[in-house]
């Protein structure tokens, strides 16, 4: 069987698990968007996105559906799992769990055709898991090796599913040792489907343009981006497809890293059943 | 003119009864018929596909503009934004909803004498068998031609804005002891790879003239893996004469 096929369902759910960056060097300035942003702000606005999206592609009708288990891990002044509200202490949560326990719902307008070739403004109920945290140091080692365990016992319980996909959004900054090894552990476990992928959302202070899935270190701006590039993943051919598709260029080498950038394609592509092309 | 139809359907092995994405609807006085599938990464997507079969049946889309695709789905699109209870919905219900339904839809018209006209939008088919031959294909004609994100047909119209190019329409002519089999697409691929290896796969299709021997069927083919798992609708329209009705 080729990699990386295995039908996504209630009954075979694969997993999400985010590691966020909280520590003290997350209240520098990030290099992308508005000047007075911090990179705990990028982090915050990262894990949100990325939890709607995922609540919403699994969202049929009235209801959620249970296709992915879903963890938060944070790391700074402590490691562990960063829910808040009624999912305090938990580490991997269906999604419909995660749909209904944001802790607020902000009142936000956003700009939609109006399909007359206009644009009308809507109210939307936005979700707010995750407010901007920057405290102690950056312990990712000991975050990923968290991460290991909780994939591992998911994976036992779960051997012939789609395997879990690690998200890692930090600066990069460890102030634990070398996360080299802790992430070589995470990619080598595997379902009877292919192994754990590790991806990584670099959120930088640098100034840099955003990089979506580069395929070599030559083009990145600093140590930090070129240590997470080496730590990533490199993509399954049908996530490469995908990405081939949104227009960037992508080799064998292409790898499940962005820089500044968001990485919720990644999300919204994962085969859950048919997804119109024309739907945005 | 006279037809006999028989419709069958076997839903995704795993889903509750109500999850149903397809849709049908046949009128064999007005001699059309149609099938539609909702797209699983949509919502109220199942009441969209029936807004979809009922609207075909009833007045049958035919041009291929943009401004008559536009004025066909109109009032179907506002029948489905009604049947929402928008006040009640969470967040997420909501957003989602938002985005508009998806559908895809295939529609079969017959004139007396035995003209056809066939439209569709993505990937549900139709397949035209004379005698132990199929004679057309429509709109896809190989199994690779299908994969999950095909155009569909929205219930939000600024997802439409290029669904002219994706709208397929075609014409012919049929006789007596010929007949139509419109299906989604999970059946029809199987369909299309059994005419590769030179099979004739509506034998099998024909024998299964009961909810029964169609849902035994398509389980065997899900158990030898020849079939995608999903919701699975079979309309079959045979055509027992083509000459007007005698009036009286």
């Amino acid at each position: 069987m080729m990699p990386y096929t295995a039908e996504i369902s209630r009954a075979n759910p694969s997993c999400f698990l985010f590691l966020i960056d909280q520590s003290g060097s997350m209240s520098d300035p990030f290099g992308a968007g508005e000047p007075n942003r911090r990179k705990a702000d990028g982090v915050a606005d990262a894990i949100n996105r990325l939890l709607q999206n995922l609540v919403i592609k699994c969202t049929r009708d009235e209801g959620v559906r249970d296709y992915y288990h879903v963890g938060v891990i944070g790391y700074g002044a402590t490691v562990g799992a960063a829910f808040g509200g009624a999912l305090t202490g938990r580490e991997l949560v269906p999604i419909s769990e995660i749909a209904n326990a944001p802790t607020r719902l902000e009142q936000r307008t956003r700009k939609i055709e109006d399909g007359v070739g206009g644009l009308v403004e809507q109210p939307v109920r936005f979700p707010i898991w995750f407010d901007p945290v920057a405290n102690g140091g950056t312990p990712m080692c000991q975050a990923l090796s968290r991460a290991r365990s909780i994939v591992q016992e998911w994976v036992d319980a779960h051997p012939f599913c789609f395997p879990p996909i690690v998200i890692n959004i930090t600066d990069g900054e460890a102030t634990d040792g070398d996360p080299t090894t802790a992430a070589e552990a995470i990619k080598s476990i595997s379902t009877s489907d292919g192994n754990v992928l590790l991806f990584n959302v670099h959120i930088s202070s640098q100034r840099a343009q955003p990089i979506e899935f580069p395929d070599n270190e030559g083009s990145l701006p600093d140590e930090y981006a070129r240590l997470l590039f080496r730590m990533s993943s490199v993509m399954p051919d049908f996530m490469r497809d995908i990405v081939q598709r949104e227009g960037i260029a992508v080799s064998g080498n292409t790898r499940g890293f962005v820089f500044n950038a968001d990485i919720i394609a990644v999300i919204r592509f994962l085969d859950i059943g048919t997804r119109p092309s024309n739907l945005r | 003119m006279q037809v006999k139809v028989i419709t069958l359907w076997v839903q995704k092995d795993g889903n509750d009864s109500h999850e149903n994405d397809d849709a049908f609807d046949s009128n064999p006085r007005t001699l059309r018929f149609a099938v539609a599938d909702g797209a699983t990464e949509s919502s109220f997507a199942q009441r969209w596909a029936r807004l979809l079969v009922e609207g075909f049946v009833e007045d049958p889309l035919r041009a291929n503009s943009y401004q008559a695709i536009r004025d066909w789905l109109s009032p179907l699109q506002d029948r489905w934004y009604r049947s929402i209870q928008w006040e009640d919905l969470s967040w997420y219900a909501e957003m989602k909803a938002r985005l508009g339904a998806f559908s895809s839809l295939v529609g079969l018209e017959v004139k007396y004498g035995g003209q056809w006209y066939a439209i569709a939008v993505g990937d549900s088919c139709l397949f035209h068998i004379r005698g132990d031959k199929c004679i057309r294909a429509f709109p896809l004609k190989q199994s690779g031609q299908f994969n999950s994100s095909p155009v569909l047909l929205s219930s939000n119209q600024s997802n439409n804005a290029n669904i002219v190019a994706h709208v397929q329409q075609v014409h012919g002519d049929c006789s007596e002891g010929d007949y139509f089999l419109l299906m989604t697409d999970a059946l029809a691929q199987w369909f299309l790879k059994e005419l590769e290896v030179k099979r004739k796969p509506w034998d099998d299709l024909c024998a299964c003239d009961t909810d029964a021997k169609f849902h035994a069927f398509v389980e065997h083919l899900r158990d030898t893996k020849q079939i995608r798992n999903d919701d699975t609708t079979l309309l079959r329209v045979d055509i027992l004469s083509t000459s007007q009705p005698k009036t009286p």
